[in-house]
């Protein structure tokens, strides 16, 4: 008879059970807990005779491709977390710092200083609104530096936690494989183990492969960083080009991440951070070429200058400009020199042609003092800067403003011509003054003055014969004047170069000479101590008259011209393309984390299908097995009597 | 719909909902209490950039009506003191014609001399104007007294007038790419090649006070002064003309800048600030949501087969 073990077996069952549901049950909220079932199985002994019911196998539920999926989304969704978190503090510094904002306010402040060009209020106004823009620049450019340490920080601190999941990994297959080698079920060390996987997962994205002595394989980049119960720890480090990359501890080889927490910070330090600082930059450094360079060539009130001296400096004065260090850059061009000589105001223009691909700035200096034959001399100095000085009697300065008298002459008669007014054309030219016809000025009937620029092209003709009163000023083009004296001309010719720009070559605000604003990138943009230490050194003039606004007019005018982007976008449009460049990755990055969210969400609803644990269904088989027991316990009674009974037939 | 539904799975799933719903709660209450619907790059970075731009087109355009009004100022002032300079010339005027009669005697002809010496030094006066600090007919050279008395005949009268002031008219920006002339150079006006005021008046001066002319000479010399001193006053109504032009032209470009400043801040309105009845609406329906979320999640959450267990 095997009534009794047959019994025993159902109420041993039973009481497994329960305990499994109990487990079930008291876990039902713990994250990454699979869900039991025993499976029961029919004793039978001797081949064919029942002897109960028994437990085969406890079933821990799971779906292994389901598992991979959430991992995978899990990786995106930390990829998009990270990358979220710092663009979004990129976008507040931006906001915070309002570049736009303060570029435009300094072009309205000298909108309105071209109304009250004297005005020292105004231009001390103008000043605090250069240093804001400074300001901004430099809060921008260390904020996104103190973002790009912060980034690295964190990354440290990811490795080190991918490396204690790792060891925590290897360190539960050993239990695993001891377990298991002991025919154990270690489902609990499977669930934690998942567990860890999970969080390495939002880390980097790992390949997790089961391997047959029931521990797992793990890869990162293709290389393993868990091997039976063996971690491989990895390291940050960093490429030639500065770029921060994942590789083993022992090696420096990069390993492919393509997901995950490190790889949001990666992909922020390694691309999006320097090329929002690149921007900022670019920036800043073709503001200040083009305020520095409207600067350069216009007039102070004060005039005419005795000395100046560079405040960029290259980094070898023997080797050519383009490979000086300079941060500005130098093209090939002319520098137009005016030398005044104090005693008979009379002006001269001189130019040289820059070439920065051959000469230093040794051979400009050279070139400045043989050109001026000596009347400006410049040098440079032991920081590798250029200094300019007159010579005693004479004054310099590079307004491009006319020579006093015509360059070249040739009336044939007494009439003197005098070209006067301030060239407003857009593009550096030579004026051609021919007089046809031979005569007294403003006697001889039908003398014509023809006006013709370099290319020959007639800009104005004027009648200076009987209907002219000698000294009357005659309008030419882009406001040039021209008078003749009273007396004779034959055929007369006489010609003047007009200078739209005295700098073709960008060699002003690359040296820093007369510049408005010091520095060289946004970190260290600031206005010129000289200007913040005496305002009248705003060159607001290019005639050197205290009510002359006319260079800047020039500076008003950079607002509107678009220089940047492949000369497509002005100053403000580019740093709100920058600015809608951040917005969008945040909106990106906040899209694509909602979505994945989603989508995680879906998935693990398709797991918990699967593993997750219903309490109302664990009730129904509490239920079950509480009457499995307890019709066990019925059935060990009847058997017991039963068996009482016979007994009673012994005694 | 799963075939199994796990406690975890509810639970998750309610907490998503909710918290999604918080968030657009938030936002539409930061939005309806700061009264802007774009304050950040991300919540429309399109628009934001047209924000902002028009933004800084509305304070640029203040800036040229600003300089609208500056400019008007000065040239009104101007105005006034050139239509003095025509008072001066016509009264002078006045005094050729009354002079230059057979029956003025010497006597007469000197009141007038010395009537004309005080109107020339009301025209120097008036040549050397200042506004604050700045003298309005010496060109950009603003700091600089325009006119000077270069010589003085034995009475100590002046004879000759020199301009000192700037070769060129100051200019203001009042529109994008677009600039005003405000203080002219004095030379235009006072001193053009074709009419010099100064020398009208010192010439008519100096005729009245010459008593060796014959009459016939005289006559002749009056008709020629005369003649200088109405091609003075024309270049002066002339340089009045001109400046009532830019007065006009600058009160029609004032209307358009303040034309364009309100479809500026009118775009930025639109674009930036938040539609209260859309909030208010958007707000009521989310709310309703999430109340219904949180009924729901409470009344599945109460009740479970651990209800009916006895």
């Amino acid at each position: 008879m095997n009534a009794t073990p047959i019994g025993l077996s159902a109420l041993s069952v039973g009481q497994r059970a329960l305990d499994i549901i109990g487990q079930n049950v008291a876990n039902a909220a713990t994250p990454g807990y699979h869900r039991r079932r025993p499976h029961l199985v029919p004793l039978v002994y001797d081949g064919f005779r029942g002897a109960g019911v028994g437990i085969q196998r406890i079933a821990r539920y799971e779906d292994r491709m389901l598992r991979s999926a959430v991992m995978k989304v899990g990786s995106e969704i930390a990829t998009a977390e990270a990358r979220y978190e710092i663009e979004n503090q990129v976008q507040s510094l931006a906001s915070a710092t309002q570049i736009d904002q303060q570029m435009g306010q300094f072009f309205d402040v000298a909108t309105q200083l071209s109304g009250r060009p004297g005005d020292m209020a105004l231009r001390r106004t103008l000043l605090t609104k250069a240093n804001e823009v400074a300001a901004s620049f430099q809060r921008a450019a260390n904020g996104l530096d103190e973002i790009q340490a912060t980034v690295r920080r964190r990354s440290e601190d990811a490795v080190r936690d991918l490396n204690r999941l790792t060891q925590n990994i290897a360190d539960l297959n050993k239990e695993i494989v001891y377990v298991l080698s002991k025919r154990g079920e270690p489902h609990d060390l499977r669930d934690q183990q998942d567990a860890l996987i999970s969080q390495l997962a939002d880390i980097v994205d790992i390949t997790v492969l089961p391997q047959t002595d029931g521990s797992k394989l793990v890869l990162v980049g293709g290389s393993p960083v868990v091997l039976a119960g063996e971690s491989m720890p990895l390291k940050i480090d960093f490429d030639t080009s500065g770029r921060i990359i994942l590789s083993p501890s022992d090696t420096t080889f990069e390993l492919p991440i393509g997901n995950g927490r490190l790889y949001g910070l990666f992909q922020e330090f390694n691309e999006y951070l320097p090329t929002y600082s690149q921007r900022l930059d670019e920036l800043a450094q073709r503001f200040m070429q083009a305020i520095d360079q409207v600067q350069a060539t216009g007039l102070g009130l004060d005039g005419l200058y005795t000395q100046q001296t560079g405040i960029r400096a290259v980094n070898n004065a023997a080797v050519p400009l383009n490979s000086a260090g300079l941060a500005l850059p130098v093209q090939l061009g002319d520098l137009y020199i005016a030398v005044t000589d104090v005693s008979t105001g009379t002006r001269e223009l001189v130019s040289l042609t820059i070439d920065p691909s051959t000469q230093s700035l040794n051979t400009i200096a050279a070139m400045i003092g043989a050109a001026t034959s000596g009347r400006v001399t410049a040098s440079v100095t032991p920081g590798l800067t250029l200094d300019i000085q007159a010579a005693a009697g004479y004054r310099f300065d590079f307004a491009g403003r006319l020579p006093t008298s015509p360059e070249s002459i040739a009336m044939a008669g007494t009439s003197v011509p005098s070209i006067t007014g301030v060239y407003e054309g857009a593009a550096n030219d030579h004026y051609y003054f021919n007089i046809v016809g031979s005569g007294t000025i403003g006697v001889t009937p039908g003398l014509i003055l023809e006006v013709r620029d370099q290319y020959s092209n007639l800009l104005a003709t004027h009648s200076v014969g009987a209907d002219y009163t000698p000294g009357t000023e005659l309008t030419v083009p882009n406001g040039i004047r021209v008078a003749l004296s009273a007396g004779t001309t034959n055929n007369g010719t006489f010609s003047t170069r007009v200078i739209a720009h005295a700098d073709t070559a960008g060699i002003l605000p690359a040296l820093g000479i007369n510049s408005f604003f010091s520095g060289t990138r946004a970190s260290n943009i600031a206005v010129n101590p000289r200007l913040l230490d005496d305002p009248r050194r705003i060159n607001a003039s290019r005639d050197g008259q205290a009510g002359d606004a006319r260079n800047l007019e020039r500076l008003i005018a950079l607002r509107h011209q678009p220089l940047l982007d492949s000369q497509t976008r002005t100053f403000s449009q580019f740093a709100l393309d920058t600015q809608a460049l951040i917005g969008n990755e945040v909106r990106a990055m906040d899209d694509l984390r909602t979505a994945s969210k989603s989508l995680k969400l879906a998935l693990e609803q398709q797991e918990q299908a699967i593993i997750g644990v219903d309490v109302n269904e664990e009730m129904v088989r509490l239920l079950e097995f509480q009457r499995l027991i307890e019709s066990g316990s019925k059935y060990l009674m009847v058997v017991n009597r039963a068996m009482d009974a016979i007994m009673e037939i012994i005694r | 719909m799963n075939s199994r539904v796990s406690t975890r799975l509810l639970t998750d799933t309610y907490i998503e909902r909710l918290q999604q719903q918080t968030r657009r709660l938030a936002e539409l209450q930061d939005s309806i209490g700061s009264g802007r619907r774009l304050s950040r790059p991300d919540q429309d970075p399109a628009s934001f950039v047209e924000l902002r731009l028009n933004e800084e087109q509305a304070a640029s355009l203040s800036t040229f009506r600003f300089n609208v009004t500056t400019a008007t100022a000065r040239l009104n002032q101007s105005v006034s003191a050139l239509q003095d300079v025509n008072l001066i010339l016509r009264r002078a005027n006045e005094i050729a014609l009354e002079a230059n009669n057979a029956s003025t005697d010497d006597n007469a002809r000197e009141a007038y001399a010395v009537e004309i010496d005080g109107l020339l030094n009301q025209l120097f006066i008036a040549s050397n104007t200042q506004i604050g600090d700045e003298y309005i007919f010496s060109g950009t050279a603003t700091n600089v007294r325009p006119f000077e008395i270069t010589a003085w005949d034995t009475e100590g009268r002046p004879t000759a007038i020199e301009y000192r002031g700037g070769s060129e008219p100051t200019r203001t920006v009042v529109a994008r790419d677009r600039s005003v002339d405000v203080y002219s150079r004095g030379s235009d006006v006072f001193q053009r090649s074709a009419g010099d005021l100064f020398r009208a008046l010192i010439d008519l001066r100096d005729v009245l006070r010459d008593t060796s002319l014959d009459p016939s000479s005289r006559a002749a010399a009056m008709g020629q002064r005369l003649q200088h001193l109405l091609q003075a006053q024309n270049i002066v109504l002339e340089t009045i003309g001109e400046k009532s032009g830019t007065l006009q032209a600058l009160e029609s470009l004032d209307n358009q800048l303040a034309n364009l400043k309100l479809a500026s801040e009118e775009r930025v309105a639109n674009l930036g600030n938040t539609d209260i009845v859309e909030a208010a609406v958007r707000l009521r329906e989310i709310e309703n949501l999430y109340e219904a979320t949180l009924g729901l999640t409470a009344r599945i959450m109460q009740t479970s087969f651990l209800d009916f267990i006895r």
